[in-house]
């Protein structure tokens, strides 16, 4: 063989070892790094903050401390429904998860707008974020007491601490005065964050916290910024998708998963089953759907059936309507009446405009201030219409608690005060070995 | 030719002028007494030599004292004289294959200079009779040593698990070995062994140790499985070649269920039992509040109207039977052509797999088509190239086997039809095993095509260039119609699901070789480069609102697509590349003393820049000691190698593409675009994982190499385990990938065969291979790690330091307390409250010992081929057990039925029994419902068992029936797959199990009986 030829060859064959090192830098096609986040698309990473909240599956731990009260009734869950949590219950890991999740991405979102707060466009979006950071604790706190407090930039093979709850609650209150600041007006669109969503979960947090001023101020607020409507008949319309009607002040939705699905959401949850949504396992106590008066118009969104597992037949909720995209509400208008009235009867004082405006609309019966023998049994008519107005809505064991009857409801199943809240989920222990779990527990 | 090719083969010497004579003669195999087509006679220090045809004859001129020395892959070579050529050649196959060029990564090497440890088998044992398999991964069962092949189902065209020499890794998906077709890298999901004909397969050779691994660097720490694919042969006349069999799947073992009279006693009982619970909390209600006293009398009438509502009918259906598909028919069919000319060789062939589901109604075909070629085009540079194609369906996949484990005993056989033709329900809304198994419609299609293009270029005497382009493309397609007269299409009016996958990975390698030989040292070097790169692409969609017409099963009957929800799932595309470097010397010392030395690094597009290479180094050595001049004399030991190595590998697997970035995901919500922290935070901090293994063996070959015997002992820890590490919620995150700790496996490989003299009566051969394995997690940085999937319900599968990977995570079971019949869980903190402190995990997931044994015997024309396969020390956590004690009501609002196991449940106060009483709603001493059911060790069964995988009867019919057909050989046999399986295990089989251990609803495996015929004309 010639020399030149073997040359020739070799030379080749070195070339077709050429490295291709540059071919190793693969970009993704769907993932972006946070540094591209800008004032164009920040709006989608507040999506993302939703989306981490709900996961297209908020029932899963929207429901439970409804199912702890007394208004809603099942023979499954029987953890929640007896207020004696295992520790391994799965459903508590999805209601610490989501909070956290839908925290970080508001904490992109904030973390964005503190470096842009000029820019005037971002306010709304940031305003949402805060708003959605306060529920998502409000969540947390309501669930399980101490948690820590995140602000996006920890590093993860640290231990998060768990904070007081004074300072949850600082950070609570200070998110939503942030949202009130931040959010422009409601405009009939109770998928958007806006300033009167986030008065009126202030309002709430203040109610729940004793400071009855602010809670009644905040509330009359709402009431007079005109920009919702009291309705008095189709109730059900109010938790529609995209809703027309007026009332719903702030709602996410979701998407359920598998194609043209119906029949998840709070229907899913409440419903009586075939051929409606749900199944049949949950239902309304039958004391409370009794109080109902013939004219109510929020009474025909009960249905009489009988439950699977039992042989009862019991009323089963349906004011929530099937819906590819099911809504979860945060805050209704009426609240703000049922909050006004609370507020000011808490201090003492009578006065049933704000009830009675919320019940006209309701058609239901009208009453005087002359008709309570005091504040306390004005306290247990508007207990009473909170139940009414907000079964299913995630009111009632926080209700319960502030209005005392959440300590004497878990002695009746002999359990300890500490059980007012969830356990910390058993598997958070693995990952974090310096936390502590809840008392009672 | 007649009167020249006469019938007994033997030889005719004679006509010699002189000192040439032409003598004729046949290689035949001493065991099967089959030829051997192909096989090499060549005249010792002389010229000339020729092959064997088809008939395995061959005619030669040779001087008159000449020796020849007969020679065929995977056979001991023979030496005699020419004059001893007047019966058939017998040849042996050789245990080991001593002479066999066993394939090594780039290159290949003669076994009896191999240093490292290698295990190969050959064609004749992945034929199909021995083989009543869909894949090659199932064929390796038990016929190599530290090569543990488990089906985890029995649904047709599934493939198995392989684990080599134990498990390196913290999750159980990425235990699995690489592996290497012709030189093509297959990993990732577009690896599919069910796309290889398995009858198209030459050799399989297994890397096991890390030197001989640490070739492939990055990819080889769990093992790597060389497949190479048969080729023709070069001056061999055309051959074909038939190979055909049909027969049946059934499933033979059951897992009787309650009957009716059964099922109602269990369900009266476990309400009567709670009733009484009930009264006697009710008789004395002091420390009971009202509201507790209201809730127990609510359950009790709960529990009192289920007795009363309870209405049987009176029939009972073994629903397990009725699901089971009883001869579902099995069919192979392969047709191969292969020959050669001077300078080229040709092989293609057809195959055709169809075997239906044993249990339901799956159905699995695979065609393949297989073409290989080459060309020597002069004489430095040689061409060659091959294109594998297949199309594998999988349809009609329903596998009712739950429904069967639920359905009420006194089910109608025919399921419910609504008014409206609708699927309606029995009870609650339970449905009909029947009825599952209608009004839906799937398939799923693979096509594959693999091959590759070479080119070896003979530079110089010495030296050698060869560079090879490998490609496989890899495409899914799948659809699922749910009618909306079916139970899950009727909530959406029907849905289609349709996706698919287009995927392509290649690899490109080009490397020198170089050998010389100085007087007695002989040296083999090789250099090169290789690319990988691999593309996948996903898509899918939803479709529903399907009109309510028996015939419509097509996508455009459909009025809306589905939800957005489902987008981000069903849609992806994913890139991942690595380069690397090789180098690997192998010197040794007139052939007594072998040296061998590689290097390789490597690079990956998943790791960042500065962290992105490895290098991955072994060393090996060997001393064939027969060779010396001290054992020339004796006659007991032909063969005797000592060999040891040390190499580091590493497994890339474990990572996610970009995980080392912080990144957020596009999604959707709502319909609307949305950018989402991940759910895994990106570290850019890790690193390659390593694998450094010893590995020390010896190889003997006695008695005429009559007695075979490898053994290997090996130890490797693996250390910067990569895998994620599972943080604090409050992140927002549930991972991160990270280094996470050790691993340990060290064990002994055994082979061992025995087998009778050449040219005796009757042949036989036993060959047993076993493998003892320890696995230990040495470090973790997460003290518990869940390592396989996880079954809500069912316990957690966990990776835990000073345990074997795949423990669970159970209360251990003290037994049934006699007095209440409630189970007894140790409270092992003794704070009266039982919870995950009082966990122990018991490790289930990995064998302690596995084997195989083959028993081969053949009489003139008849061959038996035996293969037992057993597996010691291995558990099961019998999840569907544990499910199916509970006594409530399910979601479908009915008591699922139960295994037999029930009737001998606790009854009355001191009954002694392992089976606690039945009872709905709370109960024993958590005082809650779930009880009596808790995941604990009362679940966890011993699997080991030993199970015939393959008996073979075999019957080559005499020559003088086939020559009037001009059929050159003959063979028919019968085939059994799985015939018996000794077990303690109760349940379908010990085999089917996750690889976590933990069996659900896995269906069984198959016993298939065939019967078949082998071809060659």
């Amino acid at each position: 063989m010639k020399k030149s030829f073997f040359l020739h060859i070799s030379a080749c064959a070195i070339l077709g070892m050429a490295s291709c090192a540059n071919k190793l830098d693969v970009q993704p096609d769907t993932l972006v790094s946070p540094d591209q986040v800008n004032s164009g698309n920040v709006g989608l990473v507040l999506n993302a903050t939703k989306l981490a909240l709900t996961n297209n599956a908020f029932y899963n731990y929207y429901i439970l401390t409804e199912i702890m009260g007394d208004d809603v009734q099942t023979a499954g869950m029987q953890g929640y429904e007896l207020c004696n949590i295992p520790v391994t219950d799965n459903s508590l890991t999805i209601a610490y998860r989501y909070p956290f999740a839908c925290i970080n991405n508001a904490n992109v979102v904030i973390r964005y707008y503190n470096g842009h707060t000029e820019e005037v466009a971002l306010r709304p979006i940031a305003g949402e974020a805060y708003l959605l950071r306060a529920y998502a604790y409000m969540l947390l706190n309501e669930q399980f007491g101490k948690v820590a407090i995140m602000d996006g930039t920890e590093d993860p093979l640290s231990y998060p601490e768990r904070q007081s709850e004074e300072k949850v609650k600082a950070e609570i209150e200070a998110n939503l005065l942030k949202a009130v600041e931040l959010l422009p007006d409601a405009e009939g669109k109770p998928l958007k964050g806006n300033k009167q969503a986030a008065q009126l979960l202030l309002a709430r947090f203040y109610l729940n916290n004793g400071k009855l001023a602010e809670a009644g101020n905040l509330a009359n607020a709402v009431i007079s910024s005109g920009k919702f409507a009291l309705q008095d008949e189709k109730f059900d319309d109010i938790f529609k998708y995209n809703t027309p009607s007026k009332e719903m002040v702030y709602a996410v939705a979701e998407v359920s998963p598998g194609t043209n699905n119906t029949k998840q959401g709070l229907p899913g949850v409440f419903g009586p089953g075939t051929p409606r949504a749900g199944g049949a396992t949950i239902w309304i106590d039958s004391n409370l759907v009794k109080t109902y008066e013939d004219t109510d118009i929020r009474k025909p969104f009960f249905t009489r059936a009988k439950g699977s597992s039992i042989t009862d037949t019991v009323w089963f909720l349906v004011k929530f309507p099937e819906e590819l995209q099911p809504s979860y509400p945060i805050c209704r208008y009426s609240e703000a009446f049922l909050i006004a009235a609370e507020a000011k009867a808490r201090t003492g004082t009578v006065d049933v405009t704000r009830y009675n405006e919320l019940r006209a609309k309701r058609k239901a019966s009208q009453v005087a201030n002359g008709d309570f023998a005091d504040a306390a049994a004005f306290l247990d008519a508007i207990e009473l219409e909170r139940r009414r107005e907000f079964v299913g809505e995630r009111h009632r064991w926080q209700d319960m608690r502030r209005f005392g009857k959440a300590i004497p409801w878990l002695d009746g199943f002999q359990q300890p005060a500490g059980h007012v809240i969830f356990p910390l989920p058993e598997r958070l222990f693995t990952l974090n070995p310096t936390l502590e779990q809840n008392d009672d527990y | 030719m007649k009167h020249v090719y006469l019938l007994s083969l033997a030889c005719m010497l004679s006509m010699g002028a002189y000192a040439q004579q032409v003598i004729k003669g046949t290689v035949r195999d001493s065991l099967t007494r089959a030829p051997i087509p192909g096989a090499t006679i060549k005249v010792v220090n002389g010229t000339g030599g020729v092959t064997a045809n088809e008939k395995g004859e061959f005619e030669l001129r040779v001087p008159a004292n000449a020796q020849l020395r007969i020679s065929s892959i995977g056979f001991e070579t023979v030496m005699i004289p020419a004059t001893a050529v007047i019966r058939p050649i017998m040849l042996t196959t050789s245990a080991q294959m001593l002479q066999m060029p066993v394939v090594i990564g780039y290159g290949t090497r003669q076994r009896t200079a191999v240093t490292t440890s290698i295990s190969s088998i050959d064609s004749r044992k992945l034929a199909p009779e021995n083989n009543i398999v869909s894949d090659v991964g199932k064929a390796l069962q038990g016929r190599i040593p530290g090569v543990f092949v488990a089906s985890t189902s029995g649904a047709p065209g599934s493939t198995p698990n392989i684990q080599i020499r134990g498990v390196q890794s913290a999750r159980a998906q990425d235990a699995n070995p690489l592996i290497v077709i012709d030189g093509l890298v297959m990993e990732g999901p577009g690896i599919s062994l069910s796309s290889i004909n398995p009858q198209d397969i030459e050799t399989i050779d297994v890397l096991k140790d890390a030197a001989s691994a640490a070739i492939y660097g990055a990819r080889g720490s769990s093992g790597v499985i060389i497949i190479t694919t048969k080729k023709g042969k070069q001056g061999q006349k055309p051959y074909f070649t038939v190979n055909a069999y049909t027969g049946f799947n059934n499933v033979p073992t059951t897992r009787r269920m309650l009957n009716s009279s059964e099922y109602a006693s269990a369900f009266n009982d476990s309400r009567n039992n709670r009733v009484a619970d009930i009264d006697a909390q009710l008789a004395n209600p002091d420390g009971l509040t009202p509201l507790q006293i209201s809730q127990l009398q609510n359950e009790r009438n709960r529990m009192t109207s289920q007795v009363a509502d309870l209405k049987m009918a009176d029939r009972s259906t073994d629903w397990i039977d009725r699901v089971k598909n009883h001869n579902a028919p099995l069919n192979n069919i392969q047709a191969s052509m292969s020959g050669g000319g001077d300078k080229s060789t040709y092989y293609m062939s057809l195959g055709r797999y169809a075997e239906t589901g044993a249990i339901g109604t799956g159905r699995f075909e695979r065609y393949t088509a297989k073409i290989d070629v080459s060309q020597q085009v002069n004489n430095w540079l040689r061409l060659m190239g091959n294109i594998n194609l297949t199309q594998s369906v999988s349809k009609d996949n329903s596998y009712p086997l739950v429904s069967a484990f639920n359905a009420r005993p006194d089910t109608p056989e025919e399921p419910v039809r609504n008014a409206d033709g609708s699927l309606g329900y029995y009870i609650g809304q339970q449905q009909h095993p029947l009825g599952e198994m209608m009004e839906n419609r799937n398939k799923n299609r693979t096509q594959t095509w693999f091959g590759n293009l070479a080119a070896e270029l003979k530079l110089h005497k010495n030296l050698q260039f060869r560079s090879a382009f490998a490609a496989n493309k890899y495409n899914t397609f799948n659809r699922d119609y749910q009618s909306p007269l079916g139970y899950l299409g009727k909530f959406q009016n029907g849905y289609l699901k349709t996706g698919g996958s287009d995927n392509f990975n290649y690899n490109f390698d080009s490397y020198f070789t170089y050998t010389n030989r100085w007087n007695k040292l002989g040296l083999t070097g090789t250099a090169g480069y290789t690319f990988y790169s691999i593309e996948t692409n996903a898509w899918g969609y939803d479709l529903n609102g399907f009109p309510r017409v028996d015939v419509i099963t097509g996508g455009a009957a459909a009025s809306a697509y589905g939800s957005t929800g489902s987008i981000g799932s069903l849609n992806g595309n994913s890139l991942e590349t690595s380069e690397a470097y090789f180098g690997r010397l192998a010197f040794d010392w007139d052939n007594k003393y072998m040296l061998g030395a590689s290097l390789r690094t490597d690079g990956s597009s998943k790791l960042r820049k500065d962290n992105r290479y490895a290098w991955f180094p072994s060393v090996s050595a060997g001393w064939d000691v027969a060779q010396e001049a001290f054992m020339q004399d004796q006659k007991l030991f032909q063969f005797l190698k000592l060999r040891s190595s040390y190499g580091i590998s590493g497994n890339i697997r474990a990572v996610a593409n970009f995980a080392t970035q912080h990144l957020m995901q596009a999604t959707s919500y709502v319909g609307e675009p949305a950018l989402r922290t991940r759910d895994m935070v990106g570290n850019p901090n890790i690193r390659w994982e390593e694998t450094r293994q010893f590995d020390a063996g010896i190889d003997v070959g006695m008695f005429n190499n009559r007695v075979t015997l490898t053994a290997d002992y090996y130890n490797k820890s693996t250390t910067g385990l990569l895998s994620v590490r599972n943080i604090p919620w409050e992140f927002g995150a549930q991972t991160l990938p990270f280094n996470i700790g050790d691993i340990r496996n060290k064990g002994v490989d055994l082979e061992l065969a025995v087998s009778s003299a050449r040219n005796a009566r009757v042949s036989w051969k036993v060959e047993t291979n076993l493998n003892f394995n320890r696995n230990e997690i040495i470090a973790l940085s997460d003290s518990v790690l869940s390592y396989g999937t996880f079954i809500f319900g069912g316990p957690q599968s966990q990776a835990r330091v000073g345990q074997a990977v795949g423990s669970v995570q159970v209360y251990n079971s003290l037994g049934v307390d006699p007095a209440t019949g409630d189970m007894i869980y140790e409270d092992r903190n003794k704070d009266g409250k039982w919870d995950a402190k009082d966990y122990i995990f018991v490790p289930i997931a990995l064998p302690k010992f596995t084997g195989g044994t083959t028993l081969s015997a053949g009489y003139k024309g008849v061959s038996v081929e035996a293969l037992f396969s057993y597996v010691v020390g291995t558990k099961i956590y019998d999840y569907y057990e544990q499910s199916l004690r509970n006594y409530d009501l399910d979601w479908f609002g009915v008591m699922p039925n139960k295994f037999e196991i029930v009737n001998r449940r606790w009854r009355k106060p001191g009954d002694v029994t392992d089976v606690p009483r039945a009872i709905a709603g709370a109960h024993g001493a958590g005082k809650t419902a779930d009880w009596n059911y808790r995941p604990s060790t009362q679940f966890i069964y011993d699997a080991s068992y030993v199970r015939l995988r393959n008996l073979t009867v075999a019957y080559m019919l005499p020559k003088r029936l086939l020559d009037k057909a001009t059929i050159s050989r003959c063979k028919v046999y019968v085939a059994a797959q799985n015939l018996f399986t000794i077990t303690k295990y109760i349940g379908f089989d010990p085999e089917a199990a996750s690889n976590s251990g933990i069996v659900s609803s896995n269906l069984p495996n198959p016993r298939s009986m065939v019967l078949g015929v082998d071809l060659s004309f």
